[in-house]
């Protein structure tokens, strides 16, 4: 799995998740940006993620992660 | 012992209260503050004049609250996030007089004097009055007594013998909750460190939280840890510290059990049971894991202290010094709900229960819950258990909808599925586990369902969103 493929899915995830068609994802996003990401939709997000890509995140990366940037450079490390 | 030395006792003793951001607090600076808190309050009430506490969730509203009992005020605790046309009706069904945080700047300038003088009153007097929402919407305020609250805080203490002064909890629970006196109870008689958590419904600061301050003892309701457990997040949390965990407020569900003795069986789990009007719990069970449950359903154990229960036509009523005073300026509701059975005062509960041979009793329904379908009598807790079995299914919840016109009734069940699937393959599943008139007339597959302030499943909600 390259970088690209990683941004992508993520991208696709987030669409299905947040359930807009149209997301354009980039390192700045994050909860505030959308409406729909409460804490259960972090949850289902978190959930998703760790399924799709077999991946498990412990409790200090989650609390770390800020944003989509923070979230790609982790699954980079994990991934690549 | 009576409250007004459980609260001495802590605030002039070794008083270990976090903040929310974990930062332990200064006892002198508490004290202190303590001080200017029961002064002013002592300058501007009276017993005739009830403290509403529209409060942010903090260490102070707690201090705020210690005033009140210690001092022999009735408070009414409030949430900021209600809407201000509820505050309003409670004001005006209370005649309370409501504090915002706008008053922190004046209890400032107040002296910080030890204050030796009280109100006078006595065991009977109201202590807090919590407002549950009736079901004609308008809320209902339970008025319980300082002999209660003191009973229970004697049970606390006896009841829960592993908890000591060493041991840490996390407080999650609004004060508009009943089981926030849990917390509170807990912090008097065992002088534990108390940890005002930030968790505002947020399942991960509630992790973070559990691992982070190493929590030995946490209370709260079953869905929290539903949650946790269903998301696969409940194991990314280090819990070698965790102690007792206490469940109460919604029905105790199978999952949680199950987890809990396959991963977590060190940790002693309990089911305690309650209604508001019974000074939060009147019965509590500690798992075993072998005679909890029957067919799924976990047992709640037996009556508290001083508690007395009676099953009256297969309903749970609890009589003893627990029992509410009755519900403020209502006395037509009162009267519905607080019976007299040879010579005794019971509340009835609206749960159907029953006991097994070891004396534990088991809920299996509500009373409201039990309702007329196509002339059958069903029991919609009793579906949805049934339900759950499925393993595609996390989550259920059946209604039932009366159509007026011609006095009829029809099932309609919201489903939280863990697995995509078909509503017509699980029309098929569910055929093999109910009989026919069990089974809803209309499946809806939904991602949430709405909650309501104590964190179960808001079935008015779903009912009003019901469209046909």
């Amino acid at each position: 799995m390259r970088k690209d493929d990683i941004r992508t899915k993520v991208q696709a995830i987030l669409r299905e998740v947040f359930e807009k068609k149209d997301l354009e994802i980039h390192n700045e996003l994050n909860a505030e940006d959308i409406e729909e990401w409460d804490s259960f939709a972090h949850l289902n997000l978190i959930m998703t993620l760790e399924q799709e890509f077999n991946v498990n995140f412990a409790l200090g990366e989650l609390q770390d992660m800020k944003n989509i940037g923070d979230l790609l450079c982790l699954l980079e490390d994990k991934l690549l | 012992m009576k409250i007004r030395k459980y609260i001495t006792s802590l605030l002039n003793g070794d008083i270990k209260l976090y903040d929310n951001k974990g930062i332990l607090l200064n006892k002198e600076n508490i004290l202190q503050e303590y001080n200017k808190i029961k002064n002013y309050l002592f300058d501007n009430f009276d017993t005739d004049k009830m403290v509403g506490l529209y409060l942010t969730k903090d260490y102070k509203y707690l201090l705020i609250l210690f005033a009140c009992m210690d001092l022999g005020l009735t408070y009414i605790p409030l949430r900021t996030k209600w809407p201000k046309d509820r505050i309003q009706q409670i004001e005006k069904i209370s005649g309370c007089i409501t504090l915002d945080d706008t008053i922190w700047k004046i209890i400032k300038k107040y002296a910080d004097s030890d204050l030796t003088e009280s109100f006078d009153i006595s065991a009977t007097d109201p202590i807090y009055i919590m407002f549950t929402s009736g079901t004609t919407g308008e809320p209902k305020g339970v008025i319980i007594k300082r002999e209660s609250y003191e009973n229970f805080l004697l049970w606390l203490d006896s009841y829960f013998d592993e908890i000591n002064s060493n041991d840490r909890m996390l407080f999650t629970t609004d004060f508009t909750f009943d089981i926030s006196l849990v917390d509170i109870g807990l912090l008097l008689v065992k002088q534990l460190s108390l940890y005002v958590s930030d968790f505002d419904n947020d399942i991960f600061q509630l992790l973070y939280e559990l691992d982070k301050y190493k929590i030995t003892v946490h209370s709260t309701v079953p869905y929290n840890y539903t949650m946790m457990i269903n998301s696969n997040m409940l194991k990314k949390a280090n819990l070698s510290s965790f102690k007792v965990l206490i469940l109460a407020g919604s029905r105790f569900p199978y999952n949680i059990y199950k987890y809990f003795e396959e991963n977590l069986s060190y940790v002693n789990l309990y089911n305690a049971y309650g209604p508001t009007e019974g000074t939060i719990y009147v019965t509590a069970h500690k798992m075993d894991y072998k005679n909890d449950e029957i067919d799924k359903n976990i047992s709640i154990g037996k009556p508290v202290k001083n508690c007395k229960v009676k099953i009256i036509d297969d309903e749970l009523c609890v009589s003893g010094i627990q029992i509410m005073k009755g519900y403020i300026r209502d006395k037509a509701k009162t009267d519905e709900v607080l019976v007299e059975v040879e010579g005794e005062i019971y509340y009835k509960t609206g749960d159907l229960i029953f006991k097994d041979e070891n004396e534990n009793y088991f809920v299996v329904g509500r009373k409201d819950d039990t309702v007329k379908v196509a002339g059958f009598r069903v029991n919609l807790l009793d579906i949805d258990a049934y339900i759950q079995s499925l393993n595609y299914i996390k989550d259920s919840a059946t209604i039932v909808i009366e159509n007026e016109l011609n006095d009829d009734a029809f099932l309609v069940t919201y489903l939280i599925l863990n697995e995509l699937k078909e509503i017509k393959d699980i029309r098929e599943n569910l055929k093999k586990i109910l009989l026919n008139y069990q089974i809803a007339k209309k499946i809806i597959v939904i991602d949430e369902f709405p909650l309501n302030n104590s964190g179960k499943v808001d079935k008015k909600a779903l009912k009003n969103s019901y469209k046909g």
